[in-house]
């Protein structure tokens, strides 16, 4: 482990924040290595599936049970997961978590390959605001944040000029609006329901979803061909992943050095344990152990898996992990809660339909405790996602029993149009939704595994009865004849929006980083994956970790520049 | 012997049919290719399974079960990916059907008139009218409930075996892989009313 190979920077991880990193670091002219644990899936050529008929799958993607059980007993539980899909995720059985027998806490959904979750991910995308940015600060849950909106608002810019969005302006001030392309066309049956929402109540709107698919060419890459399931991959670069978009423009400075199947054990520090040396990695396939150093370090290797990294880098004066000198570190996860809501059925529009998969849906922004705490028995709020199409094919065998030619009929034929409305609840931030490493139990390359403990709080599940109750009331105010409601006790990581854990913060008494997402005690170490969340907001995540990564990157490239780090 | 012969030895013993017992042919890694129906059901009970995929989803405007090849389909889940439970399952539902049409008609299933056959599948219908799936299997729709009566079992390959094949998606419903763009309004009379392939 003599031989240290020395770059200007160093990205652990190449998901949607790693990507940035080294676009950002690249572009601004360091040599930079980004270190992947995953298999590297080339754009275009490894997305094998990419419009591949249902015939072409010996099971019609029934699931494998028993490969599943396996080796997948968690990943399989994703709505992205299937034979379609399963080569992008990570195997269970060889990487464990939560060894305590029981522990059935926490989804940990994991990709394992070049690209992370930014070729499987919802694309959803929406701007935080000071609503968000200021509630720790007002409702006493957590520790302030130490960014406004007025910080990040120019790298939201930023980022999703790059990233290309498509959405609809609404001069929301808790819900901005960015830099969009044309938004997507609404379903007859989803201007209905927005025109019977907003006629009906005045603090609430529906707008078309802000999503990281392009509707107009950029920068080489097409417009979406409305095909339908982006998560195979998508060869005309119509969404947002590392490969479509910031994988290129780093690969195209000659500055990126790119290294998969290479797994980060731990950060090596200085003598003083006030900058990092090193980053120490296995091969995944020989087990090697390696060390390569850079003058900064970018840490993106997801939530929890960075946090693990921090804990396994444990030193003489980082006894309890690298930068823990506020004890937070692996403290104060959070998620969202989703899974509930309501369909409402519309006997409308007969002689229209929906032509094309669209990969985006509505949203409509969040409307409780906006200005002022509203009169229900949480704070935060909720939004929702949704969809308004008509039914029809094998969707509606379930609503005729029977056999024979009705059946078939009912198949064939298009049904009625319908609306759902999902909402994502905000969750709070609690120092005893945590993880740590196991003291006992080691993955298939020998480093110690994570166990999650988290649990809803009460706000949270208060929240979702609201939002269930008031989705139907919306539809039935829309003119919805039949309205189900569906409530689920989802599982904590089922929303994939994981974050917290190395929070931002004003001091190294309360957090890991500070404004800027350069950690307290080492200050060529910067963490912009979601473990740097100091709340969770109500919307998704995403955009938010490319803005930070983007402006974290030119401060951290200024700090070198001026000699500070 | 293994343990799914000796289930479908008991359910042929309890049912007193013993004529005819399902084929042991199951041929590892044959993929629904035609000709997997006779080769995993053997001829007669491939002949009954042909009858029921076409009783739930015969010809009509559009092409039949069996014109997709959906028995080949059932025949290689049924050989491939079920599991001991979901096959026992399934056995004793194909012969239950022979019992009711001896017991109308004194024939086998697949000898037995339109009529019979109609009334035996309708009876495999009526006894799982009570079941109700978990709550899981019914909230994703996965179809894999290991405990699905025969008549859910069959009904469902049948359904995802004809409309997820060439015919069935090309045919039976309008398959565009490639829209080019979205329309939230599109006129049904240019589909002819017809539903859109997954």
């Amino acid at each position: 482990m003599s031989n240290v190979t020395e770059f200007d920077a160093i990205v652990v991880g190449s998901g949607v924040s790693g990507g940035w990193a080294a676009k950002e670091l690249t572009e601004k002219g360091l040599n930079v290595l980004m270190i992947e644990r995953g298999r590297m899936v080339e754009h275009g050529k490894d997305y094998v599936t990419e419009h591949k008929p249902w015939w072409d799958n010996r099971f019609r993607n029934k699931p494998l049970r028993e490969i599943y059980d396996r080796d997948y007993p968690e990943q399989q539980r994703l709505y992205a997961f299937s034979e379609m899909t399963r080569h992008y995720f990570i195997n269970d059985r060889e990487n464990p978590y939560n060894g305590n027998e029981g522990n059935d806490s926490f989804l940990w959904h994991r990709a394992d390959v070049v690209g992370g979750r930014s070729l499987l991910w919802g694309r959803q995308v929406y701007r935080w605001s000071d609503l968000d940015f200021e509630a720790n600060k007002k409702d006493g849950h957590g520790i302030d944040w130490p960014i406004r909106y007025q910080d990040i608002a120019p790298w939201y810019s930023y980022v999703e000029k790059f990233a290309g969005i498509t959405g609809q302006a609404e001069g929301l001030a808790h819900l901005p609006d960015g830099e969009f392309q044309k938004p997507m066309p609404m379903s007859a049956i989803e201007k209905h329901v927005k025109a019977g929402i907003e006629a009906n109540y005045d603090d609430r709107i529906m707008t078309m979803g802000r999503c990281a698919v392009l509707t107009e060419p950029l920068n080489g890459r097409a417009p979406c061909h409305y095909c339908g399931p982006c998560e195979r991959g998508c060869s005309t670069g119509s969404y947002f992943s590392t490969q479509s978009a910031t994988l290129p423009a780093a690969r195209a400075t000659g500055r990126l050095t790119l290294m998969s199947d290479t797994v980060v054990e731990k950060l090596i520090t200085n003598d003083a344990g006030d900058k990092i040396s090193a980053v120490q990695v296995i091969d995944r396939h020989t087990g090697e152990r390696k060390r390569y150093s850079g003058k900064i370090v970018f840490l993106n290797a997801s939530t929890l898996a960075s946090i693990q990294i921090l804990m396994n880098s444990k030193t003489a004066q980082h006894p309890n992990g690298l930068c823990n000198q506020s004890g937070t570190l692996g403290q104060y996860l959070m998620d969202h809660t989703l899974g509930s809501g309501a369909v409402g059925i519309f006997p409308l529009f007969n002689d229209l339909t929906t032509y094309g998969r669209r990969p985006n849906g509505i949203y409509i922004p969040r409307f409780r405790n906006v200005n002022a705490q509203d009169e229900v028995p949480f704070v935060r709020g909720y939004g929702y996602q949704g969809s308004g199409m008509r039914m029809g094919g094998t969707g509606m065998a379930a609503q005729y029993p029977g056999f024979g030619a009705g059946l078939k009929q009912a198949i064939e034929s298009q049904g009625p149009w319908m609306m759902y409305l999902g909402g994502f609840g905000e969750c709070l931030p609690f120092a005893h939704n945590a993880m740590s490493l196991d003291a006992n139990k080691v993955d298939s390359l020998g480093l110690p595994i994570i166990n999650i403990n988290f649990s809803w709080s009460d706000n949270e599940q208060v929240m979702r009865e609201d939002l269930v109750t008031e989705a139907e009331a919306m539809l039935k105010a829309a003119g919805a004849v039949h309205t189900m409601t569906f409530k689920s006790n989802s599982r904590p990581g089922e929303g994939i929006h994981e974050m917290g854990g190395a929070r931002m913060g004003h001091s190294p008494q309360d957090s890991v980083l500070n404004a800027h997402n350069q950690a307290h005690e080492i200050n060529n170490l910067f963490i912009t994956d979601g473990a740097c969340m100091t709340s969770s907001s109500c919307v998704n995540p995403s955009i938010t970790y490319m803005a930070l990564t983007a402006r974290a990157a030119d401060y951290a490239v200024a700090q070198l520049a001026e000699g500070r780090i | 012997m293994n343990r799914r012969e000796i289930l479908k030895l008991s359910a042929l013993t309890v049912s007193g049919v013993m004529s005819g017992t399902l084929s042991r042919a199951l041929v590892a890694g044959v993929t629904g290719q035609t000709g997997q129906c006779e080769q995993v059901f053997g001829q007669q009970w491939a002949q009954t399974i042909r009858i029921l995929v076409d009783l739930i989803l015969p010809k009509t405007d559009t092409p039949s079960a069996t014109e997709a090849g959906t028995h080949d389909f059932v025949a290689d889940v049924y050989a491939n990916w079920c599991n001991d439970q979901e096959r026992s399952i399934f056995d004793q539902g194909l012969v239950a059907l022979d019992a009711h049409t001896v017991a109308s008609e004194g024939a086998r299933f697949e000898a037995a008139s339109p009529a019979a056959q109609t009334a035996a599948l309708q009876a495999a219908a009526d006894s799982a009218k009570s079941y109700e799936a978990p709550r899981s299997v019914a909230w994703w729709g996965g179809g894999h409930d290991p405990a699905a009566p025969f008549y859910n079992a069959l009904r469902d390959l049948t359904i995802t075996g004809f409309y997820t094949s060439e015919v069935g998606a090309t045919q039976a419903l309008v398959s565009v892989p490639m829209p080019g763009r979205f329309d939230g309004e599109y006129p049904i009379a240019e589909i002819g009313n017809k539903s859109w392939s997954a």
